[in-house]
């Protein structure tokens, strides 16, 4: 340890005291909202989609709380605290290049399409786009596997963090959060997930603003914060840092092929991800102005906060405390962002970073579990068996919710498998490359297949699974993190739309119901 | 190998022109998608 910096602080009464009364305060409002919610839906369809009548706000905040998830808000700015400024490619400065162009290409579109074509969930609208319950189910069991190994990180940090600065175990923390979970998934369904997680994006968004301009402010600004890590190692303060190796995740800091690919990154995911794409399900027809405000909001609760979350934020905590957080082998870099709270902003500012990061895991959790739970009861048994009740959907609902809140919980406290831990690593870049042709791209192009896109999806699980081994797994790794991303891209932008356009167009029908305004201008063409 | 030279500032320029630029792409893209929204 470095005496010239701060070293963690040792967990006291009023840390342990303040982070209970925070998390309970958060648990107690996601509870009343799933109370609240049940009196919103009467039927299964309403459970997995409301009422389709959800405006702008709460749209926009739920989008920003499904996207910021632990590692959003307490990962990146470990990232940038481990390596310096080159970090804050991957750390997610590009968040607004991927979020903003979600409510943009997907807003809208996702609502319309769901509608016409009577689905409620988004693997259900894309069966039905192509017209294949073959493509639905491969989707369904595809969203199922990357959400899965998606989902079992997603408690790490909360957990991490919160027996660092409490001293408390983990696990009665995250139990009960995920019993609550569970409680207001099933109370509330789509609508009580949608309320909840648009409390929690507003929250973050406030959370990460304040601490990111507080922290500014202490520091003494740009020019401060710059002679002191130049101090240190001057490498902290370049865009890119070519002595990190060029091979594996530090591709992205080290390497232009890595840093390219960043961007590409953040767009496909935030467009691609599913649990994102799934707020616009239940959202109401949107007129020009209250498009503008859905804009407006993404942009003030998932920009400014999270831009200095993932760059400032992490190079402040390097001025305060040194390597000293490198040096803990138990949790490392990860307890940079409460650290930097507790540092700026006393117990106080600790307890309410601690409540959003416990959020944070919370919202992002519960937004794919609700899907994984609807990929099994509405997207495969009833689609096979439609018959099956409504009542028997619902209780097998409740009991899946329970199976995949309690595996990431379970995750959690024991460590999962290797080959499991790798492939998680890229499970996030997959799930966005696939989905973001398969999904939005679907929206705009006529001529999309079924067999593009099932050649989309079989490539893209191939591949990032080959991508999990040869640039995680493996040691040394084979690929970098950023060539993996064009491999990944690439190779789906091809099948998708060569095996387009080898495939019979989708019926004349389809393409009068779902883009009528090209239909008829080509009909007056002809004409 | 020659040892890299780090100028701070470069860092916070293009750190300051990313925040501004995602603000006006924001800012011009919803523009240009709600000149032609339906009625």
């Amino acid at each position: 340890m470095n005496a010239k910096f701060l070293n963690i602080p040792v967990p006291t009464a009023g840390m342990a005291l303040g982070a209970v009364i925070g998390v309970a305060c958060l648990l107690t409002v996601a509870v009343l909202l799933g109370a609240l919610a049940k009196k919103q839906w009467k039927s299964f369809d309403e459970y997995l989609v409301g009422k389709r009548d959800i405006g702008p706000w709460v749209t926009g905040l739920a989008l920003t709380g499904s996207y910021i998830s632990g590692w959003a808000f307490c990962g990146s700015t470990a990232v940038v605290y481990a390596v310096g400024f080159s970090g804050m490619w991957f750390a997610g400065i590009w968040t607004l290049v991927g979020i903003i162009p979600t409510v943009w290409l997907a807003a809208t579109k996702t609502r319309d399409f769901a509608q016409k074509l009577g689905a409620a969930t988004i693997t259900e609208t894309i069966g039905r786009r192509f017209e294949s319950k073959g493509l639905q189910t491969l989707i369904a069991v595809c969203m199922l596997f990357f959400l899965f190994m998606y989902s079992v990180g997603q408690l790490k940090a909360a957990g991490t963090v919160w027996y660092a600065v409490t001293g408390l175990p983990a696990i009665w923390c995250l139990l009960i959060a995920v019993i609550i979970a569970w409680l207001f998934l099933i109370l509330g369904g789509y609508m009580g997930t949608q309320w909840f997680i648009a409390v929690k994006g507003g929250f973050l968004g406030l959370v990460g603003a304040v601490l990111g301009v507080w922290a500014l402010i202490w520091a003494g600004g740009f020019g401060s914060i710059s002679q002191a890590l130049m101090a240190q190692k001057p490498n902290l303060m370049a865009l890119m840092d070519p002595t990190l190796p060029k091979v594996g995740m530090t591709q992205l800091f080290s390497s232009l092929v890595g840093i390219l690919a960043t961007p590409v990154i953040f767009f496909t995911m935030s467009v691609g991800f599913p649990h994102n794409v799934s707020r616009f399900l239940g959202m109401k027809k949107l007129t020009r102005k209250e498009f503008i405000l859905l804009c407006f909001v993404v942009w003030l609760t998932a920009g400014i906060p999270v831009m200095l979350d993932c760059s400032s934020n992490g190079l402040v905590a390097r001025m305060i405390f040194g390597t000293n957080l490198l040096a803990n082998k138990q949790w490392g870099a990860d307890l940079s962002a409460p650290m930097l709270a507790w540092a700026v902003g006393g117990t106080g500012l600790l307890s309410v970073y601690l409540t959003g990061l416990v959020g944070a895991a919370l919202g992002t959790l519960s937004a794919m579990v609700f899907i994984m739970s609807a990929n099994v009861t509405r997207d495969i048994i009833k689609l096979w068996a439609p018959k099956t009740s409504d009542k028997s959907m619902l209780y097998l609902g409740y009991f899946l919710i329970a199976l995949f809140l309690f595996l990431p919980f379970y995750f959690t406290l024991k460590r999962p498998p290797a080959l499991l831990a790798v492939f998680m690593g890229l499970a996030a870049m997959g799930l966005g490359a696939i989905f973001v042709f398969v999904t939005v791209v679907s929206y705009y192009w006529k001529r999309a297949t079924k067999v593009g896109a099932i050649l989309t999806v079989i490539y893209g699980t191939a591949a990032t699974l080959f991508g999990g081994w040869a640039v995680l797994g493996r040691k040394p790794p084979l690929l970098g993190m950023g060539t993996m991303e064009w491999i990944l891209i690439g190779g789906c932008f091809i099948l998708y739309f060569g095996g387009s356009f080898i495939s019979k167009p989708p019926s004349e029908a389809l393409i009068q119901k779902l883009f009528p305004a090209r239909a008829n201008a080509r009909s007056a063409k002809a004409a | 190998m020659q040892p890299t030279v780090v100028d701070p500032s470069v860092a916070w320029t293009v750190w300051a022109l990313l925040i501004l630029g995602t603000f006006l792409m924001t800012l011009i893209g919803t523009w240009l998608i709600v000149r032609r929204w339906e009625k």
